[in-house]
């Protein structure tokens, strides 16, 4: 956690993603009308050079990385990044019903649900308003590791949510962090601090 | 949809159309009656599907009932699906696209019950399509010639090997040949002493037996001169052996780490390692020139000694040729060989009175394929691989300095602490 989130606004913080997260997994038990298990490992702020660290368990697995890009904007902006396993998509592929499209339709489809209900549940809360633009797939002219790397990265710090969601006997394990401009950080913050104050 | 709405979606250049919970069309702009040929009155108020069998019906219920179930947007991009509706995209130079490419966007109308319709979006992305698609077919192109471009280069590495090896082969033959001579000579004369000692001594034993006289035989003999040459003729074999055996532990040096780190880097002597490749190099420079070395103390060199051999014996054979075209024989010119270090570096310098390099070909000598040497003597990679070996996997440097007439100075810099290469 960095001091610019102190004590309270950070387990604020935590507690709106949770609550973005559970949304987000109910949104995916609907949408593929299968049980769906949503777990948090993880949240907190980092900085860019924590970040490689941060990412290393993700990117450490064995197997090709997905990842899925998608901006968002409004009083604040950002940019939320899924990352899975390919073996993680075909697992989903194989326990879901996705009629007529492809496997990265279907990984795409995941993330923005994903993406919509974290971030646009936790900006609701917030009273933030988002749009969302069209989520994209990673490469292939570009690696998850360019993409990260923390010298080319504009932004001062990083809500990470390590989330992962079990689909009934088989496991899809992903991992979404949120990527926020400097500007945007304040006002999260200060929509936090307001959200706060709201509940007194 | 209020008419202000309706208005500016007729004016957008992009298809816009919404649906109810039962699928049946409620807005249909005129981008969409344009590019479908079905104006919107014969559309409105009809089932999506009955209008248009040639959807995706299946994939489309589905995006539709999650922004339904879910009021939240949903996307399809042309890359995973071309597109929705198969609209001609009106461009003569498409570069092969065949309808419009669209990049879909579905976005919920919340009433006061939820989402009461979903509105879609349809914009035109032939433009990207075609250029993403260009771009995609050049990289592609790109990662092929790299590809070749590696393989090429591998062979000739390969290559330049071999024919490292193949003179180093015949150096080392010429070297041998010598020493085998006269351990051969040595060992002859040995044999045929030892034939006319056997001979003295059985006569003086057949003397002890029956008391005759041997001098005269001692005097055919010539037994004092034996005395004096069998033991030199053996020290001669004994040396040519020594050297024998000297040359054949340098050339499994040279090579040798190679084999013992499997190409990893270990911890090496580089003095030792200079020694080692003027030893089996010898056939190449001895005719033409001298050697000076100053090795200074240097600390071990976590490094690719095998690799490093490769290099020495690169710059000691660039620079007997050198001095060779520059002192006709039986003239000798010199190379000097110095070693030391700083606290970051291990440095080698080779220095040759040679012919030194001429200003228009100074800015090439790395290049790959580039040599001045004639057919046979070299295939332009030495110099090219001796810089690959020192700046891509260790981290160092090569340079050097010449003078046109005067001779060539070359250095290779070895960082102590570099970090490990490929």
């Amino acid at each position: 956690m960095v001091a610019l989130a102190g004590p309270e606004q950070r387990d604020a913080l935590a507690e709106l993603v949770h609550i973005g997260v559970g949304q987000a997994g109910a949104s995916l038990a609907q949408l593929f009308e299968t049980f769906i298990t949503p777990s948090i490992s993880r949240i907190e702020i980092v900085q860019p050079h924590d970040f490689p660290q941060a990412i290393a368990t993700v990117v450490d697995e064995p197997g090709p990385i997905v990842a899925v890009r998608q901006a968002f904007s409004s009083r604040i902006r950002g940019e939320a990044i899924v990352v899975s396993t390919a073996g993680g998509r075909d697992a989903l592929a194989d326990a879901v019903s996705f009629p007529g499209g492809s496997s990265d339709e279907l990984v795409l489809e995941v993330s923005n649900v994903l993406v919509g209900a974290c971030v646009g549940r936790l900006a609701a809360q917030l009273a933030l308003d988002l749009s969302f633009a069209p989520p994209s797939l990673v490469g292939p002219h570009a690696s998850v590791h360019e993409l990260l790397e923390a010298g080319g990265l504009a932004w001062r710090n990083a809500l990470v949510a390590e989330v992962q969601f079990q689909l009934v006997d088989r496991a899809f394990r992903c991992h979404l962090f949120t990527l926020w401009p400097d500007e945007s950080i304040d006002e999260l913050l200060a929509a936090v601090d307001a959200f706060l104050a709201s509940l007194m | 949809m209020q008419a202000t709405g309706i208005a500016t979606f007729d004016q957008l250049n992009a298809g816009v159309f919404a649906v109810d919970a039962e699928l049946r069309v409620v807005h249909w702009n005129l981008f969409m009656a344009s590019h479908s040929g079905r104006p919107a009155d014969a559309v409105v108020g009809r089932p999506l599907f009955a209008c248009f069998p040639e959807l995706p019906e299946a994939w489309l219920r589905w995006k539709l009932r999650g922004v339904f179930l879910l009021g939240t947007f949903a996307f399809s991009s042309w890359r995973q699906r071309p597109y929705l509706f198969k609209f001609p995209h009106h461009r003569p130079l498409a570069g092969g696209i065949d309808f419009m490419h669209q990049d879909v966007a579905f976005l919920p109308v919340l009433g006061e019950s939820g989402v009461t319709a979903v509105c879609v979006m349809i914009t035109d992305a032939t433009d990207a399509a075609r250029s993403h698609r260009a771009l995609d077919a050049a990289h592609d192109e790109l990662r092929r010639e790299m590809a070749e471009r590696e393989r090429i280069e591998d062979e000739l590495r390969t290559a330049h090997k071999l024919e490292a090896v193949g003179q180093l082969a015949a150096g080392l033959a010429h070297e041998i040949t010598s020493p085998i001579q006269y351990v051969s000579d040595s060992v002859s004369f040995v044999g045929e002493a030892f034939a006319e000692m056997r001979c003295i001594v059985q006569t003086y034993r057949q003397a002890l037996y029956d008391g005759t006289r041997v001098a005269a035989l001692e005097d055919i003999a010539d037994l004092e001169y034996l005395e004096r040459q069998v033991p030199q003729a053996i020290d001669r074999a004994l040396s040519g052996l020594d050297r024998i055996t000297r040359l054949v532990r340098a050339m499994q040096e040279f090579g040798g780490a190679e084999r013992v780190t499997d190409g990893s880097k270990a911890l090496a002597d580089i003095n030792r390692a200079i020694e080692t490749t003027l030893a089996i190099a010898r056939s190449d420079y001895a005719d033409v020139a001298r050697v000076e070395l100053e090795l200074g103390e240097l600390p071990a060199l976590h490094c690719r000694i095998a690799e490093l051999n490769q290099v020495f014996l690169q710059l000691i054979t660039n620079a007997a040729h050198a001095i060779g075209d520059a002192h006709p024989a039986p003239a000798k010119g010199t190379i000097r060989i110095r070693t030391w270090h700083d606290a970051h570096a291990v440095m080698i310098s080779v220095t040759d009175d040679g012919t030194g390099i001429a200003e228009a070909i100074r800015p090439r000598i790395f290049d790959p394929f580039f040599t001045t040497k004639p057919a046979g003597r070299g295939t332009g990679q030495g110099l090219a691989i001796a810089r690959a070996i020192v700046v891509d996997r260790h981290a160092g440097a090569l340079s050097f300095e010449t003078t046109l007439g005067r001779g060539t100075r070359f250095v290779v810099r070895l960082p102590r602490h570099a970090p490990d290469s490929p």
